[in-house]
């Protein structure tokens, strides 16, 4: 069956079934990838998939089933399935089927052009070549990544709400390694971009001139140093703790920010944006998940806390309007919450060289592992493997690795002294991504020899 | 699940411009979970995943292709699709498809999607109320129950064509206690390669209380001061330092493009002499347990370090061709959407000589790390790092007072070969191991073991 055939079917069923409130939510990806080695291709993947959700209020609770099959037998099964689980809720959360009303941004017309397969092939090669071509230092392991993505999602519901919206992305990747002795070390870069405006030679020299300045990196002596975090490793700590921003989260005394609105919760230098239309960021969207009209806010305003995420059922609960944030991790999830593009606004701080001159010593971390594992955002403590640099003389010095930054998301936010301009965005999943200039935080706790 | 003449047309017109190898895995999951905080059951969804994925070699390229339609012609177009990545003469050979049953070594006795919803809140809420009613402390409380029921099917060009049904349950427990507005977690997330008689054995009650305990000895605990010290790792879900220090990079999707640090070391010293380590996809009902691999081999008991000297990697087909090596029954993947590759299944230090007792006495001043979280590792520089959930000070050989917030790191073949201590007592814990591939369910393991020096990270 096709989409529209299947969404047909279960509404049918769904009114059959003698339902009221209900919504089918769908989400399509069509995605190719290509990683060359010096060796030849590493793989080349293509994937078409597509997903149904089907929710319904039932005996005021509401109810989910998913499916990938779409078929006759299955529009049937999912709507039995999700009446059958709604009658097991206990929550007394309201939940909404959002009726049509609101105005919904129109979006520019893109005209993106989806690469062939021998296209992909051609700028991972070409990346790679440019790698190659930019040191004799590197070794046969080094790769070159392309990827191209286009991912469709629609909501319609039994109150007449009818939409959709695509988005296309295009992400290279560029993998330098060298191996001296014993030790290897990595140089990785990436863009994210329409797939004609990727420009190989440009990011290959950024992964190459990286691995060529941390051959020789060593640990420094345990202690509290003055750090500036990198604009890319501020968006993952930052997506790390996106949830400490959740109304869901902070109704389930989840996050430590609840009942903070209005009061200073970062330094006055923070000023935090959900901003579902940024001009920079390749997906863009005019609703949310429920079908909620997105719109542009400020959750941080020069370090007061203004507002968390909400979608219809936090906000019913909290009092307010949905900040149309309602959100599913994925097709088949049931509806949270999550931002847009999501970015701390540029500060006064100047480009990375002003940064690192203002810091004069310390150390200059660009890369952050374990995130899934050594930070917890409900307590907001991180203990992390760091890499990075040393801050000598307000210059970038000799390459540091091996070495944990440990500390508190909320102290953090509060310790910021400055902020740069250098904003930049991570790449999306879903309709999330997020943006940050570089910080500066002094006194943070570092291990390592 | 797809007819045999279906998938042999499909093999076909993979091979049509001139790969050597064709495969075709179809998949159908059926996944259950019922989650719930606040003291309400909140979520319950049920998602149906359905799809084929296709892949071809020629020589040691690989190309594959994924589908969430299990329609001939939709098939046949991915098949089409797939090939036009290649442009020689079409392999015709001929293809006949021989079923092929391995057993199954992993009896179910109550397959969970059988059961309704009722009798899997009442366990869920077993676990929830325990861990509630552990410590007035104890602040908030999220629950789930899982459900797997995972059917797979393959066919290649050499003929196999076989099927697999792995069903998995699993519950997650984690706690929250709060205290002088801080927070902190516990978590207890038992799994098997079973039915709900998976909850004969683990008390949902016991669940609870595990998390709650974690949490609420962590409320009260200071920070680890930051330093290179010895580390006595627990035994069950520590052995993710195995699993990430040493694992990921045996398995074959690092090595063979010369892109880990064990590369070229086959037969050579790269642990210390007490350690031990096997993959073992075999063990009847582990979480990590299989079957048959995502390529159709059947699973094996692999000894990767033996006594300090490296055995073997971890293979699979293509991988196995760049390397000039035979599949050890490690290729796995996520779902039909993702490529295979060489993972790990049930991985752990096998159990040596010294006495737990003898272990903490000897260090003078350290940390014993009780409980594990996750960790990650790049195989590449063999760097690794994971955390410590729960942890106490070891000073003069006795375990004193409970420390937040540490995590552990280093690189992989430097932490091997200072494993100097491994005790008895062999014990598992389950996880979700993320790669390449996507997130598949393995089991870690070890016994208590003694890492001379690592580097602690905390405050």
């Amino acid at each position: 069956m096709t989409y529209s055939e299947f969404k047909q079917a279960v509404m049918a069923n769904a009114a059959a079934q003698g339902l009221e409130e209900y919504d089918l939510f769908y989400s399509e990806s069509n995605a190719a990838s290509a990683v060359m080695l010096k060796q030849g291709i590493r793989s080349y993947l293509t994937n078409a998939s597509r997903g149904a959700c089907f929710r319904c209020i039932y005996h005021g609770k509401p109810g989910y089933a998913a499916t990938e099959l779409f078929t006759a037998e299955q529009a049937e099964e999912l709507v039995a399935a999700a009446m059958e689980n709604a009658a097991s809720i206990e929550s007394d959360d309201q939940v909404f089927i959002h009726g049509v009303g609101d105005t919904y941004r129109q979006l520019a017309e893109k005209s993106l052009r989806t690469p062939t397969g021998a296209q992909l092939i051609e700028k991972a090669t070409d990346t790679l070549n440019a790698c190659f071509a930019a040191s004799d230092r590197l070794t046969d392991a080094s790769e070159a990544e392309v990827e191209y993505l286009q991912t469709k999602v629609a909501l319609c519901n039994s109150k007449g709400l009818d939409l959709q919206a695509e988005n296309a992305c295009s992400t290279l990747v560029a993998g330098a390694i060298v191996n001296e002795g014993e030790d290897a070390y990595i140089g990785v870069d990436y863009t994210c971009d329409d797939f004609d405006a990727l420009q190989p030679e440009q990011l290959a020299k950024k992964a190459v001139d990286q691995v060529l300045s941390k051959i020789g990196a060593d640990s420094v002596e345990s202690g509290k140093y003055t750090v500036v975090i990198s604009n890319e490793t501020m968006c993952s700590l930052l997506a790390t703790y996106c949830g400490v921003f959740s109304a869901a989260q902070m109704q389930r005394g989840l996050s430590l920010l609840k009942d903070k609105e209005g009061t200073a919760i970062a330094s006055p230098l923070v000023t935090l944006v959900d901003d579902p239309f940024y001009a920079d960021s390749l997906v863009q969207m005019p609703f949310d998940h429920e079908g909620v009209a997105a719109y542009t806010k400020k959750v941080i305003d020069n370090g007061i806390f203004q507002t968390p995420l909400h979608n219809l059922t936090t906000a019913a609960k909290a009092g307010c309007k949905s900040t149309g944030n309602g959100a599913k991790g994925g097709y088949a999830a049931p509806v949270g919450i999550a931002p847009f593009t999501f970015y701390i606004a540029k500060g006064e701080g100047g480009d990375l060289a002003q940064m690192l001159e203002q810091a004069h010593d310390g150390l200059y971390i660009t890369s952050l592992d374990g995130l899934h594992a050594g930070a917890n955002a409900i307590s907001g403590d991180f203990s992390l493997l760091a890499g990075g640099y040393r801050i000598t003389d307000g210059k970038r010095g000799s390459a540091v690795h091996n070495i944990t930054i440990s500390g508190n998301f909320f102290d953090l936010l509060r310790e910021i002294c400055l902020i740069g301009d250098d904003l930049r965005l991570s790449q999306p999943s879903g309709f999330t991504c997020f943006g940050s200039p570089c910080v500066m935080v002094k006194n943070m706790s570092i291990a390592g020899k | 699940m797809i007819a045999s003449s279906v998938l042999k047309d499909v093999l076909h017109k993979a091979l049509s411009t001139g790969a050597d190898y064709a495969e075709v895995f179809v998949e159908r999951t059926k996944h259950k979970q019922i989650s719930m905080v606040d003291r309400k059951i909140g979520e319950i969804t049920d998602l149906t995943i359905a799809g084929v994925g296709i892949r071809i070699f020629k020589g040691t390229r690989s190309v594959c292709g994924s589908t969430s339609s299990w329609d001939p012609a939709d098939l046949l177009r991915c098949a089409g699709q797939v090939a036009d990545a290649l442009n020689d003469a079409p392999n015709l050979q001929t293809i006949h498809l021989h079923e092929r049953l391995f057993g199954d070594i992993h009896p179910i006795r109550i397959v969970p999607a059988t059961v309704e919803n009722s009798r899997k809140i009442e366990l869920l809420k077993e676990a929830e109320a325990a861990a509630r009613g552990f410590d007035p402390v104890i602040s908030q409380v999220a629950a789930r129950i899982m459900d797997f029921d995972h059917q797979i099917q393959l066919a290649t060009s050499e003929g196999l064509l076989t099927q697999d049904r792995q069903i998995r349950t699993r519950i997650v427990c984690s706690a929250i206690a709060s205290k002088n507005g801080e927070n902190q977690t516990g978590t207890c997330s038992p799994g098997r390669r079973m039915g709900l008689e998976m909850f004969d054995t683990i008390l949902p009650a016991d669940v609870g209380i595990r998390a709650a305990r974690q949490a609420v000895t962590m409320i009260d605990a200071g920070y680890i001061p930051a330093g290179k010290m010895p580390v006595a790792i627990e035994n069950g879900f520590g052995g993710v330092i195995f699993h990430e220090a040493c694992g990921h990079s045996l398995e074959a999707t690092s090595v063979a493009v010369g892109q880990s640090q064990f590369c070229g070391k086959l037969g050579q010293q790269i642990a210390n002499t007490k350690v031990t380590a096997i993959d073992d996809g075999t063990i009847p009902n582990a979480w990590g347990s299989i079957n048959v691999d995502d390529e159709g081999t059947p699973a094996r008991r692999n000894v990767l370090i033996e006594n300090g000297i490296l055995k073997s990697y971890m293979v699979d087909k293509l991988n196995g061709r760049r390397m000039g090596m035979a599949s050890t029954g490690n290729c796995r993947r996520e779902s039909y959407e993702f490529e295979p590759t060489s993972r790990m299944t049930n991985t752990f230090i096998a159990p040596g000589q010294d006495k737990n007792e003898d272990i903490i006495r000897s260090i003078e001043y350290g940390l014993y790390a009780k409980e594990m979280g996750g960790g990650s590792v790049n195989p590449i520089t063999g760097q690794f790092n994971f955390a410590v959930n729960e942890g106490y000070i070891i000073r003069n050989g006795e375990i004193c007072e409970p420390v937040r917030g540490a995590s552990l790191i280093g690189k992989g073949s430097d932490v091997l070969m200072d494993i100097d201590m491994v005790g008895s007592d062999l014990a598992t814990g389950q996880g979700m191991c993320g790669s390449s591939s996507g997130s598949i369910p393995v089991d870690v393991g070890q016994p208590l073991i003694r890492v001379s020096s690592i580097t602690v990270g905390g405050r």
